[in-house]
C-alpha cells in the first residue's frame, strides 16, 4: 500500500499479528475470533484510509496498540513516521504501559513518530513554529495567566470596552468569559463564549478604538510578555497554515500515516484543522480513525450539529462484540447507545466460582438513607465475589456519577445532585490526574504522603513551595505567578532577587522544619505561631503588599488531616476510596465521575442518580426499562448527551452493573417494567437494612 | 542543506555584539584564510562543538574556551542552514523557522549550541550546561538524538594519521565507505558449493564463502584444524563436543555482519598504473589524499542532514604542486557531489589556487567573505583576478597592511624607504602587491565591502603616479624638439600631460579623479605629489642618488651583456663619472638663471634626472631602483630619520605611514576626520 508521496507503507501479515498478540500477552486468536471471521483482523491489516467503529469493551485500544506495535517493527524510514492523535494522552499512556519496555514501544514513542494530543500536535508543529518565526520567543499557553492579565489590564473589568460592559449588564455575560477571550481562525478573530452566549468579533473592519482592537491589543501585550491563552493554539495553527501553506506537504510527507483515536469526540474545530493539515486538497495521507459513535461525552450536538466529516464515515469496519461483559449487561447498556449496534456480550474474561447469575441491581433510596447506598452496593459485591476473587488483580469496584463537582447550595428538588451527596468525604479535585489541594495543610498532607511513599524529602519540599506560591497568588495586586516545573527552585529564584538573604533563610528554615525534621505543628501552634510568618514570606515571594481574604481561608487549620495526638499521626489518605467491610472482609470502591472512567474496564460499576437540568437516571427510565421508543421520537440535545455519558458508565463493568435511584421516581408500573427488563430492585430501609422488591 | 551563516559569541577570541563573529558560507568550497592566531581554528572548533563530528571524538569544553571579558559566561554558536531538500524539510519540520510574511520564502534551520558556565562546582568540576536548540533565537525545541546524528560534520584535523584510518581492522574507514555503496550487497552471486560458478561472478559474500571453502580443503590448514580439534577433545568435558573452525568470516553471523567482517579485512594501498609495483608504505601526503577522497564519498551518500566536510590546513603534508591539484579537485567535487567543504589555510600558495568567490578572510576577529556581492568587485574583476592573482600576490590575504604598487621599481624601493623612516614592512606584517602595471584598483577592491558597515580593518594603500609633468619637462626628456610648441591635446601622439594643460582647479580635480578610482573604506590611494616616483624622489631631495642609480643601471645593462659584474673599483669610478655629469647639468640650470633651491630649479634638475629613463639608452627603472636601494643602505647610518623625512616625497611617506600604523579602526577613523 502506498501513502502520501509514494511512501511505501508496510504490509501486515498473519505472522505479524501473531507476534503482536504475543508481545501484548493476548491469546493467539485475539484478533481472529474462534471462527476466524472476526473483523478485527481486517481492521488490523487494512492500510487504507478507514474508520473503525468500535463498541465498548471491544478492545479498540488494544487493537490500535497492536497495530502500532506491528507498524513500528516494520517501519523502515528513519525520518518519516506515524502520527497518532487523540484528545488526551491516553493513547500515549497505553503505549507506555503495554509496550514501554519493548523495542517497538521505544520506537513508537521516539523520533520520527508522534503520539500525543491534537492540541499538542498543532502546538508543536504549527502554533509554536509560527510564533517563533514571527519573533516571539518561547510562548507558554496558559489560560489562567492570560485571564489574570486581561483582568488586570481592564482594572478588574472596570475599564472594559463599553460593548462588553453592556453585555455583562444586560445579557449576563460573565466577566470571566471576556477575560477568557480566545483567537479563532487564521484571521485571528476573537471568540468569547460562556454558557449560552457565544459570539465572535471580527478583525476585518474592526474600528480603530473599538472593542476588538482594545481586546486584541491586550492579547498582543500578553503575547509580548510570553503568554497566550490555551485556546489560541488552534488559531495560530490556522494562521500558520494560511501564511505558509507549504508546511502542509512537508507535514504530510513527514507523517504519511495518521491515526486518530477516540475520534467520536472530535469537535468541528479539530476536524477542520486536522483535515486542513492532512486531508484537504492535493493528495492526502492514509488516515485511520478509531472510535465509538455511542460514547461521545463532549457535547457538540445541538445547534452546531452539522458536523463535517463526522465519525464514523460510511462503511466503517465495525467491531461489534464486546469482550468485556456478558450478555445481561450488554442488553441493559445497549439501548442507551445513540446508534445501538446490538452489543453482544462475549465476555467476561474471568468467570466466577459462584457462577454469576444476573444480579444487576437498582438501589432505591430516600433522602434519609442515601448514605447507605454505597454500603448496600458493597454488601452485594461481597456476596457475589469470593474472597479470592475480590483480592485478585483484575477486581475493580467503582461508583460513578455524571455530576461530581459539588454546588454550594442545592434545592431540595434537585437532591441528590452530585456524587458528594452519596459520600460526604468525596473530593472532586482528587479525580484529576494530579489532584489540587485546597489548603496549605492539604498540600503538606499530600507532600508528606508522597515523601513517605518514595522515601525522599523532595516531594514534600515541592509541595511546600507550591503551597507558598498558591498563597502568594492571593495578593491584592494580582501578581502573576508563572507555571514552573520546579517550584522550590522557582521560590528560591524569586527570593534571590532580594540582596538580603533573610527571607531565603526563613524559607529554608521552614522547609527544614517541615520536610527534614518532619515536624507538623498542632492546631494552636499553627494558628498562633505559623500562619503569620508564612503570610509574610508569601508576600515577599511576589513582592506584594497585602493578601486577600482567601489567603486566610487557605491557611485554615484542618482537623481531619493531622491529628493532634501523637499516637495516630498517620495522615488521612486523600483519595476517593470508600472502604466497605463486613464479616471481616474488606473491599474498596473507587468513587468518581463518569468522565474519569472513560475507557476503563471495571468488575462492578454503580451509577449514581445525579442532577443535570433534570435527574439523569429518571429521564433515562424508558431506556432502562426496555422501552426506548422515546429515543425515536427525537430527543433534545440534553437527552442525547445524557444518553451518551450513561452509556459510557453502564458499559464499564464486566460482571455487575448497579444503579442508585430515588424511590419516589419509581412507580409500581415502572418497577414491573424494570424487573421485566432484567434488573433486580432493592429498596433501602431506614435502619440500614434493605429489601428486595 | 547548506550551512549559510555562522555566528559565534563569547567563544575564545570572539566576544559579544560587535565583537562576535559572523560569517557566511556558500555552496561548494569555502576557504578561510588568515594569518596565524587569526581565529581560523576557533571557527572550525565552533562548528565542531555546535554540530558534532562523525568521528565520535568527544571534545571537552575548557575554561579557555570562554571569552575573557565582562560578558555573560555563555558561549552561543548558531548555525543557519538553508536550501533544505524535501526529505530534509520533513525530517526537521518541527524545528524549522518559517517565512510567515506570506512571501513564501523557504524555511531555514537554525542550530543553536549554548554552553553556560553556571559558576557552580559539581563534584570538583565547574558545571557547564550545554544545550542544542533550534529556532532563530534559540527558542525552538532541542534536537532529538536521531537528528543530532544527521547534523554531524566530518572533520579532518591537520596532520591526521591517515594511514591507520585506511588500514584494515575493526570499524575501518574503508569498510564503512564500501558498505555505504549501494552495489556492495547487490552485485554478484552467492557461492554455492554444489553448483559452482566462475569466481569472477561471485559477490563479496560469495568470495568470502568460496575462500572459506578453499581454506577448509587446504591440506595444511585442515591438518592444523584437526590437530586443534584433538586437543579440544581432550580438554573439553564429556559431551561438550567443541570443534574449531578456520574461516575468513564466521558463517553463523548475519549477512550484514559477515559482509562487514570481510570488508574490514581489506587494506587500501596505492600501486602504479600497471598494478605491478607496490609502493609499500605511503607518504602521509598520499594517504591524506586518499582519505579525503574516501570521506567525500561517504558524505555524498546521505540525502538528509549536514553534508559538511571540515579540513584544517590541507597544506600539511602536501607539496606545492599537489596542493594545487587537491584544491582544484575539492572545488570541483564539492559542487559535483553537493557537499559543502570548509578548509582553513595560512598558505598563500593554497589561497592563490582558490576562486576568490570561495574565500573568507579572517582579520582581527572579523570574517570577510570575498564572494561576489559582498565586495565592490564586479564580475569582470573576478575573472581578471582569477587569472592574475598568483602566489606572489596571495600574501595579501594574510597581511596586516597592504601596499599595492604599479611596478617593480616601487616593489623594490618601498620596503627600503619604509625602513629608513622606521616603518619596517616585515615587522609590521605588510604585504606589498606588485600589480605589474595593470589592475591596481581591482586588487584594492578586494578590500572594499558592499556593506559599508562591515569595513576591513586592514590599511590598504595604493601608490600610483600623477603623471603630469612640469612645463619644462617635455623638452628636457625629449617629448618635443627644443624651442618648439606642445602639440595640441587632441593630437593622437600627445599621450602626455604637462601642468600648463590644466588650470589650478582642474589640476586638483584631476588628482582627485585618480584618487577616487581606488579609495574608500580602508583603501586609500596615494598619488605622487608631482609626476612619477623617480621624478618625485629627485624633486624632493634625492636628485643625486637617483641620477647615480640611473647611471649605474645603464652601465649595468652593458656590463651584463659582456657577462661581467661591477667590481668595487668600477662601481666607485662610475659613481664619480655620474657625479661629474650631474655637476654639469646643475651648472647649465643655474646658467639659465634659475636659483638653486627654487621650485623651477628643482623642476629642471629632476626633469634632467628623469630624462635618464627616457632618452637614449634608457635606464631600466627596476634596475635603477635596485641601485638606489643599495645607495640608501649606505646612507642609512649617515642620515637621521628626520633627514629622510625631509628628502623623501611626502606621498610615499604618507602611504607608508598609513599601512604601518597599528591597525586599529579608531586610528583609521580619526585620520579620516
Amino acid at each position: 500500500m502506498s501513502g502520501y508521496d509514494s511512501f511505501e507503507l508496510p504490509e501486515i501479515t498473519d505472522d505479524d499479528i501473531r507476534h503482536a498478540s504475543q508481545l501484548l500477552d493476548l491469546p493467539s486468536d485475539a484478533f481472529y475470533g474462534p471462527d476466524g471471521d472476526d473483523p478485527r483482523q481486517d481492521a488490523i491489516k487494512c492500510m487504507d484510509s478507514i474508520d473503525v467503529a468500535a463498541c465498548p469493551g471491544s478492545g479498540k485500544t488494544t487493537l490500535l496498540v497492536a497495530k502500532l506495535a506491528i507498524l513500528a517493527r516494520k517501519w523502515s524510514s528513519p525520518t518519516r513516521g506515524i502520527c497518532v492523535l487523540s484528545h488526551t494522552n491516553a493513547a500515549r499512556h497505553e503505549i507506555e504501559n503495554h509496550l514501554g519496555g519493548t523495542s517497538e514501544g521505544q520506537k513508537l514513542l521516539g523520533y520520527p513518530h508522534y503520539i500525543g494530543t491534537i492540541h499538542g500536535f498543532v502546538n508543536e508543529f504549527l502554533a509554536l513554529p509560527y510564533l517563533r518565526s514571527s519573533g516571539y520567543s518561547s510562548i507558554l499557553f496558559n489560560s489562567e495567566i492570560s485571564k489574570q492579565k486581561i483582568l488586570s489590564y481592564s482594572k478588574g473589568g472596570k475599564q472594559l470596552p463599553r460593548y462588553f460592559y453592556n453585555k455583562i449588564k444586560e445579557e449576563k455575560l460573565r466577566l470571566d468569559a471576556v477575560c477568557n477571550a480566545i483567537y479563532i481562525g487564521s484571521e485571528l478573530d476573537i471568540k468569547i463564549s460562556s454558557g449560552n452566549i457565544d459570539f465572535q468579533l471580527k478583525r476585518k473592519g474592526a474600528k480603530k478604538d473599538g472593542s476588538f482592537n482594545i481586546l486584541d491589543q491586550w492579547k498582543k501585550d500578553i503575547l509580548e510578555s510570553g503568554y497566550a491563552a490555551y485556546g489560541d493554539i488552534f488559531a495560530y495553527g490556522q494562521k500558520m497554515l494560511t501564511e505558509y501553506p507549504g508546511i502542509i506537504s512537508i507535514i504530510r510527507g513527514r507523517y504519511p500515516m495518521l491515526f486518530i483515536d477516540e475520534s467520536q469526540d472530535n469537535s468541528n474545530e479539530q476536524i477542520d484543522i486536522l483535515n486542513r493539515i492532512f486531508m484537504n486538497e492535493g493528495s492526502s495521507v492514509v488516515r485511520q480513525r478509531f472510535g465509538d459513535g455511542n460514547q461521545a461525552i463532549y457535547d457538540f450536538w445541538g445547534e452546531k450539529e452539522a458536523i463535517i466529516d463526522a465519525f464514523p464515515a460510511l462503511n466503517p469496519i465495525e467491531l461489534p462484540n464486546s469482550h468485556r461483559f456478558g450478555q445481561s449487561i450488554a442488553s441493559l447498556a445497549d439501548p442507551l447507545g445513540l446508534n445501538p449496534c446490538g452489543l453482544k456480550g462475549a465476555g467476561p474474561k474471568y468467570s466466577l466460582n459462584s457462577g454469576l447469575c444476573d444480579r444487576n441491581t437498582i438501589f432505591l433510596f430516600d433522602e434519609d438513607n442515601i448514605g447507605n447506598v454505597l454500603g448496600a452496593y458493597g454488601d452485594l459485591i461481597l456476596d457475589i465475589f469470593s474472597e479470592q476473587e475480590a483480592n485478585s488483580d483484575w477486581f475493580r469496584a467503582h461508583a460513578v456519577g455524571n455530576i461530581h463537582k459539588p454546588a454550594k447550595e442545592v434545592k431540595e428538588a434537585k437532591f441528590p445532585r452530585d456524587v458528594k451527596h452519596y459520600i460526604d468525604t468525596y473530593d472532586h479535585e482528587l479525580n484529576k490526574a494530579d489532584p489540587k489541594p485546597n489548603s496549605f495543610l492539604q498540600y503538606l498532607s499530600a507532600g508528606k504522603s508522597l515523601s513517605e511513599q518514595q522515601g525522599e524529602t523532595y516531594p514534600m519540599i515541592e509541595k511546600i513551595a507550591e503551597a507558598l506560591l498558591r498563597l502568594s497568588s492571593y495578593s491584592i495586586e494580582q501578581k502573576v505567578i508563572e507555571r514552573r516545573r520546579y517550584k522550590h527552585r522557582y521560590v528560591l529564584d524569586l527570593l534571590k532577587q532580594d540582596s538580603d538573604c533573610w527571607f531565603r533563610e526563613k524559607y529554608l528554615g521552614l522547609i527544614n522544619k517541615l520536610a527534614v525534621d518532619n515536624y507538623i505543628p498542632g492546631k494552636e501552634e499553627w494558628e498562633k505561631k505559623w500562619c503569620k510568618p508564612i503570610k509574610v514570606l508569601a508576600k515577599k515571594i511576589v513582592g506584594a503588599e497585602e493578601l486577600k481574604a482567601e489567603a486566610d481561608e487557605f491557611l485554615k487549620w484542618d482537623d481531619g488531616l493531622f491529628s493532634s495526638t501523637e499516637k495516630d499521626q498517620i495522615t488521612k489518605p486523600r483519595n476517593n476510596i470508600f472502604l466497605h467491610s463486613k464479616n471481616g472482609r474488606e473491599i474498596s470502591i473507587k468513587v468518581g465521575s463518569i468522565h474519569s472512567v472513560k475507557g476503563q474496564t471495571h468488575t462492578a460499576t454503580l451509577v449514581f442518580e445525579t442532577f443535570w437540568n433534570a435527574h439523569n437516571l429518571k429521564k433515562l427510565l424508558p431506556w432502562l426499562s426496555g422501552d426506548s421508543s422515546g429515543w425515536k421520537r427525537g430527543s433534545g440535545t440534553q437527552q442525547k448527551s445524557r444518553l451518551k455519558s450513561h452509556y459510557v458508565a453502564m458499559s464499564r463493568p464486566t460482571h455487575l452493573l448497579c444503579l442508585a435511584m430515588k424511590r419516589k421516581h419509581i412507580n409500581d408500573d415502572m418497577l414491573v417494567a424494570l424487573k421485566g427488563n432484567g434488573w433486580k430492585v432493592c429498596e433501602m430501609l431506614k435502619d440500614g437494612q434493605q429489601i428486595s422488591l | 542543506m547548506i550551512l549559510t551563516e555562522l555566528k559565534v559569541e563569547n567563544f575564545r577570541i570572539y566576544g559579544e555584539g560587535d565583537k562576535s563573529l559572523n560569517i557566511s558560507f556558500k555552496t561548494g568550497l569555502t576557504a578561510i584564510v588568515g594569518e596565524n592566531d587569526s581565529g581560523k581554528s576557533s571557527i572550525i572548533d565552533a562548528i565542531r562543538f555546535a554540530l558534532g563530528t562523525t568521528d565520535q571524538d568527544w571534545y571537552k569544553l575548557e575554561e579557555s574556551d570562554f571569552h575573557k571579558g565582562d560578558f555573560k559566561r555563555e558561549i552561543r554558536i548558531t548555525c543557519k542552514f538553508e536550501n533544505l531538500g524535501t526529505a530534509e524539510l520533513r525530517a526537521f519540520v518541527e524545528y524549522l523557522t518559517y517565512d510567515v510574511t506570506g512571501e513564501g520564502g523557504a524555511p531555514s534551520l537554525h542550530v543553536n549550541w549554548i554552553a553556560l558556565d553556571t559558576g557552580t562546582i559539581l563534584r570538583g568540576r565547574p558545571f557547564r550546561r550545554v544545550e542544542m536548540r533550534s529556532g532563530k533565537d534559540g527558542n525552538g525545541p532541542t534536537f532529538v538524538q536521531e537528528l543530532r546524528e544527521r547534523l554531524k560534520t566530518t572533520y579532518l584535523r591537520p596532520l591526521r594519521d591517515a594511514e591507520s584510518a585506511l588500514s584494515s581492522g575493526r570499524g575501518s574507514r574503508l569498510s564503512q565507505v564500501l558498505l555505504q555503496t549501494k552495489e556492495i550487497e547487490s552485485s554478484g552471486v552467492n557461492y554455492d558449493p554444489d553448483s559452482p560458478v566462475s569466481p569472477e561472478k561471485l559477490g563479496v559474500l560469495g568470495i568470502g564463502d568460496f575462500a572459506n571453502d578453499l581454506l577448509e580443503k587446504q591440506q595444511s590448514i585442515s591438518d592444523t584444524k584437526s590437530e586443534i580439534d584433538t586437543h579440544l577433545g581432550k580438554l573439553s568435558l564429556h559431551g561438550d563436543g567443541l570443534k574449531s573452525s578456520i574461516k575468513v568470516s564466521s558463517s553463523k553471523d548475519s549477512n550484514n555482519r559477515r559482509l562487514r567482517q570481510l570488508l574490514e579485512k581489506l587494506d587500501l594501498t596505492l600501486s602504479d598504473a600497471d598494478a605491478h609495483a607496490y609502493f609499500g608504505k605511503l607518504g602521509l601526503g598520499s594517504n591524506n589524499l586518499l582519505f579525503i577522497a574516501c570521506e567525500l564519498l561517504l558524505i555524498a551518500q546521505d540525502d538528509i542532514g549536514c553534508k559538511l566536510l571540515l579540513i584544517e590546513e590541507p597544506e600539511a603534508h602536501l607539496h606545492t604542486q599537489r596542493q594545487l591539484s587537491v584544491m582544484s579537485y575539492l572545488q570541483k567535487k564539492a559542487v559535483e557531489l553537493g557537499v559543502q567543504i570548509i578548509v582553513t589555510t595560512h598558505s598563500p600558495n593554497l589561497a592563490s589556487t582558490i576562486n576568490l568567490n570561495n574565500i573568507v578572510m579572517l582579520q582581527n576577529g572579523n570574517a570577510f567573505s570575498l564572494a561576489q556581492g559582498k565586495t565592490k568587485l564586479e564580475m569582470p574583476d573576478y575573472r581578471f583576478l582569477t587569472r592574475f592573482l598568483d602566489v606572489t600576490k596571495a600574501n595579501l590575504f594574510f597581511a596586516r597592511g597592504v601596499m599595492i604598487v604599479e611596478g617593480d621599481a616601487e616593489n623594490v624601493l618601498l620596503p627600503t624607504i619604509a625602513r629608513l623612516i622606521d616603518c619596517d614592512f616585515t615587522a609590521h606584517g605588510i604585504s606589498i602587491v606588485n600589480v605589474g602595471g595593470v589592475g591596481l584598483r581591482r586588487y584594492a577592491k578586494i578590500f572594499q565591502r558592499n556593506d559599508e558597515n562591515e569595513e576591513f580593518n586592514i590599511p590598504v594603500a595604493c601608490v600610483t603616479d600623477m603623471d603630469v609633468m612640469p612645463n619644462c619637462a617635455p623638452e628636457i626628456i625629449g617629448k618635443i624638439q627644443p624651442g618648439s610648441e606642445y602639440p595640441a591635446l587632441t593630437e593622437s601622439s600627445r599621450r602626455w600631460r604637462a601642468k600648463r594643460d590644466f588650470t589650478a582647479d582642474r589640476l586638483v580635480e584631476y588628482r582627485s579623479k585618480i584618487d577616487k578610482k581606488a579609495s574608500g573604506q580602508c583603501v586609500k590611494t596615494y598619488v605622487s605629489d608631482e609626476w612619477t616616483m623617480e621624478y618625485d624622489l629627485a624633486y624632493f631631495g634625492l636628485a643625486d642618488e637617483v641620477y647615480i642609480a640611473a647611471h649605474l643601471a645603464k652601465k649595468d645593462a652593458s656590463f651584463a651583456e659582456s657577462g661581467k659584474d661591477f667590481t668595487e673599483l668600477e662601481l666607485s669610478n662610475e659613481k664619480n663619472v655620474a657625479n661629474e655629469k650631474l655637476k654639469k647639468i646643475k651648472e647649465s640650470i643655474t646658467e639659465k638663471g634659475f636659483t638653486e633651491g627654487s621650485d623651477s630649479y628643482k623642476e629642471h634638475l629632476a626633469s634632467h634626472v628623469y630624462a635618464m629613463f627616457t632618452r637614449d639608452t634608457k635606464a631600466s627603472k627596476p634596475m635603477a631602483a635596485q641601485y638606489l636601494a643599495d645607495i640608501f643602505d649606505i646612507l642609512e647610518n649617515k642620515l637621521t630619520e628626520i633627514d629622510w623625512q625631509k628628502k623623501l616625497p611626502p606621498y610615499l611617506i604618507k602611504a607608508i605611514e598609513y599601512v604601518t600604523r597599528s591597525s586599529s579602526s579608531s586610528d583609521v577613523k580619526a585620520d579620516e576626520k
